[in-house]
């Protein structure tokens, strides 16, 4: 066991420790005052060390909900059985919630007794805000993938049918028009029959389409947006367990990058595609390298993503982004039809190409454009 | 009718659209050559008589798409009418192709009396293929100012391809009203189908 007393936690390594560290430090008594205060504590809290010192945490740190709880801590169970690790809020000079977690050392004298607790701090107020921002955004982006998704698919048995349908409506067709000719202009009941098959025919036609509006993807609302914030997010999300794939990730965002008008969802949704597309081309490969990058080129907005996979099946590349395409088992070949009717729809286009190195590149292209240049599309 | 059969190019990538399409047409009495694609019919143009032809072209193949077809005809100066095909309700893709210059354009299944009347549209047509331009008649602007302005909303909204119910969204009213606008719209107009439509908003540099 250490000997340890406040002196020693004056000394200059101890200060030096202190007050150079980014989070916040205090140190107690065992009746809850503050006997020491760090420099990190004094820039989040707002308080100078000089008006925390001697009084007691829950008199102006604590939030008010959490006051009895902290109180407890140390009247009932006294300091030496206080947790090792806990979280609470604190609210600073000017009334804001931090959210802090807490690891805590009970510091004893010669004779075991505890004589102060050192609390070193984290402060996760950001931290906690990102990761409920990230899970957010995870969530619309499943709930858009799967909208779009059921959208592409009616859009495409929607054509799909249409074509036997249109056969059918002209031979039929045919047919009647034969008859009309042959019947010279004389009434013929068969004539009717035919023209109301064709009549039924049409109706099958239009109910598929009106089927096909129903789901088809959402009228896209394009702001302007900052391209690599938008990257940077959607990558976030795809690289998720990319660790744990021995994938070697590098993200190169160009500088000065700048806005363009944006579905957010819409194009996260294509990155986040593009890159799992990519991380699932590589499984096999023993070298895994993702490159993600932004360029800025004649007022176009370039994304790519290169990986060092298997590259494009020579079968599937001139069809790669039709519905229904896919070279993966259990894949429904949607992922780059839906990808190219998003940057269709943003006036941009979508290209791969394979790598001479093996491997390939998807390069996404969208036009460049902020606040300032959006009045010409109203 | 001219007594000389008229030849009409079908370009469509589905083999049953092919043998519906060309039964019609033959009951028609219209001679046929079919095309698998846009490139197929290329590859064979200079092989061809163009000489009382037309085309009726779907606008949704793989390679070569219509719009670019058109596109290339036209550069070429080939003078063939074309009428385009479209899937039901791609209104936007058929006013593309009416500015690319097609006299008309069919939605899939279409109709005899549908094909017949584009067909002989199109072999009526003396002048060359022109794209279509702001060239309203007199006639045609007075219809157009005698439209409201809600009605004048409600035209663009069928020209930019909304159906009913996005028009009523957009302008918020229900798809009720907007029928009752869009029959005053045709009616005011005097416009017998949403092509011809089409064909007087691109006249009149609606949507421009």
């Amino acid at each position: 066991m250490h000997d340890l007393d406040l002196i020693d936690l004056s000394g200059p390594l101890a200060d030096a420790i202190l007050e150079t560290t980014e989070s916040p430090i205090v140190i107690l008594s065992p009746d809850g005052s503050i006997a020491r205060f760090n420099k990190a504590s004094e820039t989040l809290t707002g308080y100078s060390a000089a008006e925390a010192i001697g009084r007691k945490v829950w008199d102006f740190l604590i939030v008010d909900e959490e006051i009895d709880a902290v109180r407890g801590v140390f009247e009932q169970t006294f300091a030496a059985d206080i947790p090792t690790h806990f979280t609470n809020y604190w609210k600073t000079k000017d009334a804001r919630r931090r959210h802090l977690k807490w690891s805590n050392k009970t510091l004893l004298n010669k004779n075991g007794d505890v004589t102060n607790i050192l609390a070193t701090g984290i402060d996760i107020t950001d931290i906690e805000s990102t990761e409920r921002r990230l899970s957010e955004v995870q969530f619309e982006l499943l709930h858009m993938s799967r909208l779009s998704t059921l959208g592409e698919i009616a859009t495409s048995i929607a054509h799909e049918l249409n074509q036997p349908l249109t056969a059918a409506a002209s031979l039929i067709g045919a047919v009647s028009l034969t008859l009309k000719k042959k019947s010279n202009g004389e009434l013929c009941p068969q004539i009717e029959l035919l023209d109301d098959a064709v009549d039924e025919i049409r109706r099958a036609s239009e109910i598929m389409h009106q089927m096909r509006d129903f789901v088809r993807k959402h009228k896209t609302t394009r702001t302007p947006h900052d391209v690599n914030k938008i990257v940077e997010e959607a990558s976030a999300i795809a690289l998720i367990g990319a660790d744990a794939q021995k994938i070697k990730v590098t993200t190169n965002l160009g500088n000065n990058i700048g806005e363009a008008p944006l579905d957010r969802i819409q194009i996260q949704q294509v990155v986040i595609n593009l890159i799992r597309n990519a991380i699932d081309a590589m499984k096999e490969s023993p070298e895994r390298r993702l490159t993600i990058s932004t360029q800025r080129n004649d007022g176009m907005i370039a994304i790519k993503v290169e990986d060092t996979g298997s590259g494009i099946p020579e079968e599937l590349k001139t069809r790669l982004f039709e519905p229904f395409v896919t070279s993966k088992d259990d894949g429904l070949g949607v992922g780059l039809s839906i990808s190219k009717s998003i940057i269709d729809a943003h006036q941009g286009e979508i290209s791969a190409t394979n790598l001479n190195s093996g491997g390939c590149i998807f390069t996404c292209k969208v036009p460049a454009g902020g606040h300032d240049q959006l009045d010409d599309n109203s | 009718m001219t007594t000389h059969k008229s030849t009409v190019f079908l370009i469509d990538d589905d083999v049953a659209v092919q043998h519906g399409v060309t039964a019609l047409l033959t009951a028609a009495d219209h001679s046929v050559a079919v095309f698998n694609s846009a490139e197929d019919f290329l590859s064979k143009l200079t092989t061809l008589d163009t000489v009382n032809t037309a085309m009726l072209l779907d606008v949704c193949m793989p390679g070569i798409q219509g719009l670019e077809l058109q596109e290339q005809l036209y550069n070429d100066g080939v003078e063939i009418p074309v009428i385009v095909m479209t899937g039901h309700g791609d209104v936007p893709m058929a006013v593309r192709a009416m500015q690319n210059g097609a006299v008309d354009f069919l939605e899939k299944p279409f109709t005899v009396e549908e094909v017949v009347t584009a067909l002989d549209r199109a072999f009526g047509l003396s002048r060359p293929i022109v794209k279509l331009t702001r060239s309203a008649s007199p006639e045609l602007t007075e219809n157009y100012e005698s439209l409201s302005p809600r009605e004048n909303e409600v035209l663009r909204g069928i020209v930019d391809g909304g159906t009913s119910k996005e028009i009523a969204r957009t302008l918020d009213v229900s798809p009720r009203t907007i029928e009752v606008h869009r029959h005053n719209v045709m009616s005011k107009m005097n416009a017998k189908s949403i092509a011809e439509l089409v064909r007087m908003a691109v006249a009149l540099g609606v949507g421009d």
